[in-house]
């Protein structure tokens, strides 16, 4: 047995996360634990690494006596390799590679597949994306409570979810799409024209210049009253600095905005404007100051209206907390009582208490947990719907604007390649950089190592083994998401998502997001129908 | 993330209050000499023996220590804070403007010591036959000016490069406004620990290079000059040179810990 515990327990500043554990894996099996942000997955892991931080302490029996090797979010395949060079039997990956890029984040869970395959050495995923052994096709556990409250394997799981947390996990990845209708789309609202951003080279010295780079290249959109535009891009694409100058932070370099026919270049944003404009960041701790109770944070946005009196300025306040659904007396609470998910509600509501009329969001989810992510999309879907906002939400993650955006628009390197409705895009999305962001998250289960395999990591390609056909070995070093054709793509989103409803069965069900629903084309998909999700 | 309780405002830190205080005791003896000394400058038996009245002895022409050490405590005092606050004023706006507009990377130069370069300016100023108060003041201002705008520089630019203060500022309040508000509370004890900082090291620079008969000359006396003229009476009056000596240490230290107080010390404790 790669690992025996029982009833282990882990106390840490007088607090038990994890209790009564028991779990058992088989030598080279593979095991992955869902749970929920804060549910003791990384004290978990680090207890049977035996790398528990100082003041934890842990009873109970079976924790390994080799050292296991870690995996953690920043690690990337030469760590992996270090790990298996060292000869472990165990491989413990505390939500392996979630700090990298999507791409960079499926090569090192392909490679761990590898080495468990070719090598025999167990594997303990620890996540919080149900998605991630959905995909793989591997045995889970659902962490919850501090034990494992079910296990098997990941599709019966999905299908027959016995226990409440693994409910909640696995619907996760099918929040319902718009709960209301659309408010109706009329002019512009926000104009860019050939807007682009150079900075200057920070490599550049005085003896070697450097000319400029250019952040932002030739940027021309715009949206309309009440639309919600999506940008699509992977990181250093250009999605914050272009949000930022929109918001009126900076200047461009070339070229010129509109914000309701006023033109403006960036930071001589008239202040009227301002207050119609609201950002939303990405990491909610780092957006609000730690020393200040919230309160006095949500209503730094109504200093700019001066004509408000102080009875309308706390109206606003309290409305705007109720309206994300948390009560008006945490006002007086510091930032750091709250969690992460509550946080960015927080924001939202400031976003909110100037009543603006464009709200930007700078990748909203991306410091949430899949379950913090769907509840905090179908809440903002609401709020846009109910103050009539139109939106431009940047994201890396493909899914996130499905749910939000009307239209998306793919940023790469400071260039929009491609743009198009979210249906369409996942169908017809051509450009490389379009592919890439759609390709599918988590790499499929590898198939069988073949008999004759000299070695671990062959370099050539594996010829295609029938009768079905196979995804290119990810050993190949050019980016094995291209390899995927876009049907191949949608049919195993399709694999994985169970239908939400019977109402979706309905050949002629419309949804006003996905007028053709992905799939529909091909004679075989034709009954299940993607329903935003993966 | 983990949720917190609300933090509990704690008292003071005790090493402000001890660094504080025994650098105001010394500071207040040494202005003391300005209307009172124990036995003014009359000259008396030259290195006499430490009494009841003399209670370090005399010097070698015969002053009294105490009230020469007061007074000299007073000139190492002045010369050195006229040095840090020059080094503040003309720093920490530099340091805060490259911090906004060119915020350090981790490439970004450490200034070590402030003592070499020091010596150095002490040495070639004074070469150039300049009076003693411009040698020490340049002596101390220049190094710490560089000083003082490389620690504003990086003090400052995390504080103002974070999210909410971004957010602040798209909110529509002026640069200065958000800076008041969001940034202040955690950069002045920063600052002030810069400046005792500085103000220690300011003290030093004097002792050395008054020591190294670059700085204050007879018939002016400073902690380092009385240094100086008692070396060579260290095996028979050992007092005159540890006194003052002690003295200078203790309010470097004093101050070098009040600083170190207030680095760690919470916004507002």
């Amino acid at each position: 047995m790669a690992l025996e515990l029982t009833s282990l327990g882990v106390a840490i500043a007088g607090k038990h996360p994890v209790t009564g554990l028991d779990l058992a894996l088989a030598d080279g099996a593979v095991l992955a634990i869902v749970g929920r942000a804060n549910s003791g997955k990384t004290l978990l892991a680090q207890a049977i690494a035996g790398l528990l931080p100082a003041g934890a302490t842990v009873h109970g029996t079976g924790l390994p006596s080799k050292r296991p090797g870690v995996i953690g979010p920043d690690a990337n395949p030469i760590e992996l390799a270090r790990c298996l060079d060292r000869g472990v039997d165990l491989l413990v990956c505390d939500e392996p590679g979630s700090a990298l890029t999507l791409a960079a984040q499926r090569d090192l869970l392909t490679a761990l597949l590898i080495a468990n395959r070719d090598r025999g050495v167990a594997l303990l995923i620890l996540t919080r994306d149900f998605r991630l052994p959905s995909a793989m096709g591997l045995e889970t556990a659902i962490l919850s409570g501090g034990k494992l409250v079910e296990r098997g394997l990941a599709t019966a799981l999905q299908e027959r979810p016995q226990h409440a947390a693994t409910r909640e996990l696995v619907n996760a990845g099918k929040p319902r799409t718009r709960t209301m209708a659309r408010p109706p789309i009329g002019e512009p609202l926000l104009e860019l024209q050939g807007v682009g951003k150079r900075i200057a080279d920070p490599t550049s010295r005085l003896w070697k210049r450097k000319s400029p780079i250019a952040v932002l290249e030739n940027i021309t959109l715009s949206v309309r009253r009440g639309e919600a535009v999506g940008l699509l891009g992977a990181a250093g694409a250009g999605k914050s600095e272009l949000l930022h100058l929109i918001a009126g932070l900076g200047r461009v370099s070339a070229g010129e905005l509109a914000f309701d026919r006023t033109p403006y270049h960036g930071d001589d944003l008239v202040r009227e404007a301002r207050a119609r404009i609201s950002l939303l960041f990405p990491d909610p701790h780092a957006a609000f100051n730690p020393d200040l109770a919230v309160g006095l944070s949500l209503t730094e946005p109504l200093r700019v209206e001066e004509q408000l009196l102080i009875d309308e300025q706390a109206d606003r306040l309290v409305e705007a907390v109720r309206v994300v659904g948390l009560a008006p007396d945490v006002l007086d609470h510091l930032p750091g009582q709250f969690t992460t998910a509550e946080l960015q509600r927080l924001a939202l509501a400031r976003a909110l208490v100037s009543r603006p009329s464009l709200i930007i969001l700078d990748e909203p989810t991306a410091a949430l947990d899949p379950v913090e992510e769907a509840e905090f999309l179908v809440l903002f879907n609401r709020v846009r719907s109910d103050y009539g906002l139109t939106v431009l939400c940047a994201s890396r993650d493909f899914d996130v604007l499905r749910l939000v955006a009307d239209r998306i628009l793919v940023l790469e390197a400071g260039h929009i390649v491609e743009g198009g409705k979210p249906s369409e895009l996942a169908e017809t999305g051509h450009h490389a950089a379009t592919v890439a962001l759609l390709a599918v998250r988590y790499p499929e289960p590898l198939p069988p190592a073949l008999p004759q395999a000299p070695e671990p990591l062959p370099a050539a390609p594996e010829p295609p083994v029938p009768p079905e056909e196979s995804p290119a070995p990810p050993e190949e070093p050019p980016a094995p998401e291209l390899e995927h054709s876009p049907d191949e793509t949608a049919e195993s989103r399709q694999a994985e998502v169970a239908v939400t409803d019977g109402s979706s069965d309905r050949a002629g069900s419309v949804d006003p997001l996905d007028p053709e629903p992905v799939g529909q084309a091909d004679d075989d998909r034709a009954a299940s129908h993607v329903e935003g999700t993966k | 993330m983990t949720l917190e309780a609300a933090p509990v405002r704690p008292g003071i830190d005790p090493r402000i209050v001890l660094g504080a205080t025994l650098a105001v005791i010394i500071a207040f003896l040494a202005l003391v000499s300005l209307a009172w000394t124990p036995h003014g400058a009359a000259s008396l038996t030259p290195l006499a023996e430490p009494d009841a009245i003399h209670w370090i002895g005399t010097d070698a022409i015969g002053r009294d220590g105490t009230s020469v050490l007061m007074t000299a405590t007073l000139t190492t005092l002045l010369l050195a804070v006229f040095g840090t606050l020059a080094s503040l004023f003309v720093g920490i706006p530099v340091g805060a403007a490259l911090a906004v507009r060119l915020p350090p990377s981790r490439r970004t130069a450490h200034v070590t010591s402030m003592l070499p370069p020091a010596l150095l300016i002490g040495m070639l100023v004074s070469g150039l036959a300049a009076p003693a108060n411009l040698t020490l003041f340049l002596a101390i201002a220049l190094p710490g000016t560089v000083v003082a705008a490389t620690i504003t520089r990086r003090v400052l630019a995390p504080l103002w490069h974070r999210d909410y203060v971004t957010a602040a500022r798209l909110a529509g309040l002026r640069p200065l406004a958000a800076a008041q508000r969001h940034v202040l509370p955690r950069l002045l004890p920063q600052l002030g620990a810069l400046g005792l900082e500085l103000l220690a090291i300011a003290i030093l620079i004097e002792v050395s290079l008054s020591f190294a008969g670059l700085g204050v000359l007879p018939p002016g006396t400073s902690l380092g000059l009385m240094l100086r003229e008692a070396q060579q009476f260290m095996a028979i009056r050992p007092l005159l040179i540890l006194v003052p000596g002690a003295v200078a240490v203790v309010t470097a230290l004093a101050l070098m810990l009040a600083a170190t107080g207030l680095r760690g010390a919470r916004h507002g404790a």
